[in-house]
């Protein structure tokens, strides 16, 4: 669940970094345990108190993330996760949220930065260290081109910007 | 002769005084309730409590979740770290030793549910398709892909916000322990000074711990003892002035009082290591009453030429000295010490007034003011009413047994906690101490508690013993993993997972790890608060107020609570204050048999009035052990009085006027006591108000026997 959570986040993450209006996002999935690619398509909206991801592809679904409480929206109706008793979500909601806000002190307390060319190259520290091996985050300026995730069970996630 | 006796007294107290100024590294004022109270189990558990780190914690929370706030906090952190007197405690971020033994043991550490009902292929059939459509990130659980096994429901969840511990919605928290070396008043002190001059500036942050009650209280009731020995010195010092209006005797008082406060300390200090900064306060006020006696002497013409032995005297202090004597046998440091220092305070007092005084010579002065005012009182009608009113009152009493209420009421730092507490949902649990013969007795009763009480939270209680460990291995070996693995590998492999991917699931080392006996050090590593004292080992938990009453049962668990413990103390020298107090009332009736018999309405009626008035102020309010003591020491004043009314010296000018101005000066000592903001000695001070007003006003009357 923990590890789950983590990378929940790290999606979100890469959610964050699209910018206030919502942002056409495509995501690559790499499962090592089926060694198999598999892409996610959607919308992402950062408002000044919550996030909605939006999900057109495989399957229609909504997630809102607001006052520490998780909604999850699909054909099979309505759930809602109520955050505040699983600390990792928090602890992981730090990464979207010091990207989007860009602060350098929560980004310091779990990563070690160093530029590339356009690139950042984030290496985890501490508990993240645990479960990641390394992020890397495109720009241009102050847009995000893209953002690569390795995990160290080996799977793999890539965001990209379509638009 | 005469050229030295003058100078007897002084040349007394400046030997006390050398003797006290050498020996002042040996003497020590406690500000520290808790240690004066009944040596015994209560005192103890309540000492080994205070060794562990969550005891005294500290708390700083900053306002808002925004960058700056964040940042301050950060700040805090590493500043508050880097100073080497406190630790960060996060939860967040766990122990690397603990991560690494929940790794090895996890199938022990967490909750089984084998009643799954999902076939092996639905739930990795259900695993496969997360993995293909769900919105988020689905990892796997290579060691229970098929969910046997879920985590422990915490009583009391962490509440994290950006990364960080938080407040409630108020804002970012951080939790320090305290290093080893400063769980002392002296690192209480340091690291109060140190937090207080890092947090100078900054906006928007709150703070507390526990230890800082031993800080800001102490100097509280530091100065506000000195602050009542000055104003009670001030207050006599002009009283005597009006009153003797001699200034030889006055200074040769002056200097009674120095050596009978000094050598009752002195000798106080010789029988305990720390004498409480009450009993200063307190001695303060018993020197008001040792100068009854010089009173008496002095307008009695004792000091001018050879007279008889003044019995009343005599009578008076015996029975105050009697009353000291008996309570000084109830095991109860706090009492004992009062009533030690009582004693040799009024046996030195009362010896230089009694035979130095008269040695010295003084000539006796006609007062300012003369008392010749009187009204008519029916003395046997007020006995009698006042008796009644006593038998009325008892069954209302009340005593209130929270320790709390005796100590400082340190209101800003109460809110303080009340707010962290409330915030932490940590309000509503009392901290309670486990004990067991071995450690791994005391997982199992900490495991005990924790199943036993519904919200209980023990930390120990992560942990398990061997009974748990064997337990927990038949039931593994009964769920035949080994079989299911082969069927996993099957399934998965049909499914399209990775050949080999679930190759380390339900893993031999992870079914059957070596059980190995946690030791303390390797506890304390994994950063949980276990002690060893003689041989037993202690631990620690909150449970649910209102559920502790259930712990009585259990003779290994003990609550921490001042109240209770107060209580409890209380409890165990029951007997002896209740003894003391049945003694102190046949002494004063044998008294007023004795010596008052002719007079028996008019003196009893100094001993029942107050004490009536006294109790009848416990209907208004809880009565703690500090008025019940003050009401006997005002009951062995009453009789003081009650003695000297009844002799037929009474009505002569000058004894009616040592009577009276020994009362007001007893005001003026104890009296004092009220304006204090320590609940123990505020209480003291309005027992002695309206027991010295009730005897003023009797004072007032006519004999009327």
């Amino acid at each position: 669940m923990f590890t789950l959570r983590i990378f929940f986040f790290l999606f979100l993450l890469g959610g964050a970094l699209f910018a206030n209006t919502p942002s056409q996002f495509k995501e690559t999935r790499y499962s090592y345990a089926l060694d198999k690619n598999i892409s996610f398509e959607g919308f992402i909206t950062f408002g000044e108190q919550n996030i909605v991801i939006e999900y057109s592809k495989p399957e229609a679904k909504v997630l809102t993330y607001f006052e520490e409480k998780l909604s999850i929206q699909d054909q099979n109706g309505f759930k809602m996760v109520d955050t505040t008793a699983t600390p990792a979500i928090h602890y992981f909601f730090m990464i979207i949220k010091a990207i989007h806000d860009e602060n350098s002190v929560l980004m310091d307390s779990f990563f070690d930065q160093k530029i590339e060319g356009k690139e950042a190259i984030l290496t985890p520290k501490g508990v993240t260290a645990e479960i990641l091996e390394e992020v890397r985050v495109k720009r241009n300026g102050k847009k995000l081109e893209s953002l690569h995730v390795k995990i160290k069970n080996g799977d793999r996630i890539t965001i990209e910007i379509v638009d | 002769m005469r050229s030295w006796t003058k100078y007897l007294n002084i040349i007394i107290c400046v030997l006390i005084g050398t003797t006290f100024y050498l020996s002042r590294d040996s003497l020590h004022i406690s500000t520290n309730l808790i240690s004066f109270l009944p040596e015994g189990k209560n005192k103890e558990v309540f000492e080994i409590y205070s060794t562990f780190k969550t005891s005294k914690e500290v708390f700083v929370a900053i306002e808002n979740f925004d960058k700056e706030s964040l940042a301050k906090i950060k700040n805090i952190e590493e500043k508050f770290s880097s100073s080497g007197m406190l630790k960060l405690e996060s939860n967040i971020a766990p122990n690397p030793n603990l991560i690494a033994y929940t790794k090895n043991n996890a199938f022990y550490l967490k909750e089984l549910n084998p009643q799954s009902t999902a076939t092996i292929s639905e739930r990795l059939q259900e695993l496969h398709e997360k993995i293909m459509t769900n919105p988020y990130y689905t990892a796997i659980d290579l060691q229970d892909p098929l969910g046997y096994l879920k985590p422990n429901k915490q009583s009391i969840q962490l509440n994290i916000r950006d990364g960080h511990l938080a407040l409630g919605d108020f804002g970012y928290l951080a939790v320090f322990s305290l290093n080893e070396t400063f769980n002392t008043q002296e690192g209480y002190e340091k690291i109060y000074d140190m937090v207080h001059t890092e947090l100078k500036g900054i906006e928007k942050v709150r703070v507390f711990s526990p230890a800082f009650y031993f800080v800001e209280n102490a100097n509280k009731i530091q100065d506000d003892v000195n602050f009542l020995i000055f104003l009670s010195t001030i207050l006599l010092l002009i009283l005597y002035i009006f009153i003797i209006k001699n200034i030889s005797l006055l200074i040769n008082t002056i200097f009674t009082l120095i050596t009978s406060a000094l050598l009752s300390f002195l000798l106080t200090s010789f029988i305990w290591n720390e004498v409480s900064i009450f009993v200063l306060a307190f001695g303060n006020a018993i020197g008001t009453l040792a100068i009854d006696y010089m009173f008496h002497y002095y307008f009695y013409g004792h000091y001018e030429g050879k007279k008889h032995f003044n019995t009343s005297v005599f009578y008076g202090f015996l029975t105050t000295f009697g009353g000291f004597f008996i309570f000084s046998f109830v095991d109860f440091p706090l009492i004992q010490q009062v009533c030690v220092f009582a004693m040799i305070s009024l046996v030195l007092s009362y010896l230089q007034f009694v035979f130095i005084f008269p040695l010295i010579g003084f000539k006796k002065a006609q007062p300012f003011l003369k008392f010749h005012f009187s009204i008519p009182l029916p003395y046997r009608a007020i006995a009698l009413l006042s008796l009644l009113g006593i038998i009325v009152s008892i069954p209302f009493l009340h005593v209130d047994t929270n320790i709390k209420n005796l100590d400082y009421q340190n209101v800003t730092l109460m809110q303080e906690e009340k707010f962290f507490k409330d915030n932490i949902k940590k309000e509503g649990y009392t901290p309670v101490l486990i004990e067991a013969d071995s450690l791994e007795q005391l997982i199992a009763r900490s495991n005990e508690i924790k199943n036993g009480f519904k919200n209980a939270m023990v930390p120990l209680s992560y942990f398990f013993d061997k009974a748990f460990y064997l337990q927990r291995e038949k039931e593994l070996v009964e769920l035949d993993f080994a079989r299911k693995k082969v069927q996993i590998e099957a399934e998965a492999t049909r499914l399209g997972f990775r050949k080999d991917f679930f190759s380390n699931a339900y893993h031999e080392n992870l079914l059957h790890p070596t059980y190995t006996p946690l030791d303390i050090k390797t506890l304390s590593s994994m950063g949980f608060d276990v002690v060893e004292k003689n041989g037993k080992y202690f631990t620690y938990g909150l449970v649910k107020s209102y559920e502790i009453d259930s712990l009585g049962k259990l003779n290994f668990a003990h609550s921490i609570d001042a109240k209770e413990i107060f209580f409890n103390s209380l409890q165990t020298i029951k007997h002896q204050l209740l003894l003391g107090g049945l003694l102190t009332v046949a002494f004063i009736i044998s008294m007023l048999w004795l010596i008052c018999r002719k007079t028996l309405a008019l003196s009893a009626s100094y001993v029942l009035l107050p004490t009536a008035l006294i109790l009848l102020l416990s209907l208004m309010g809880d009565f703690t052990i500090a008025h019940i003591f003050m009401l006997f020491i005002m009951m062995l004043f009453g009789i003081d009085y009650g003695i000297y009314m009844s002799s037929d010296d009474s009505f002569k000018d000058g004894t009616r006027s040592a009577i009276l101005f020994s009362i007001v000066d007893t005001f003026a000592g104890f009296g004092v006591l009220v304006f204090s903001d320590i609940g123990a000695l505020h209480s003291m001070g309005l027992v002695a108000c309206v027991g010295s007003g009730a005897i003023c006003l009797l004072l007032m009357g006519r004999k009327s026997f």
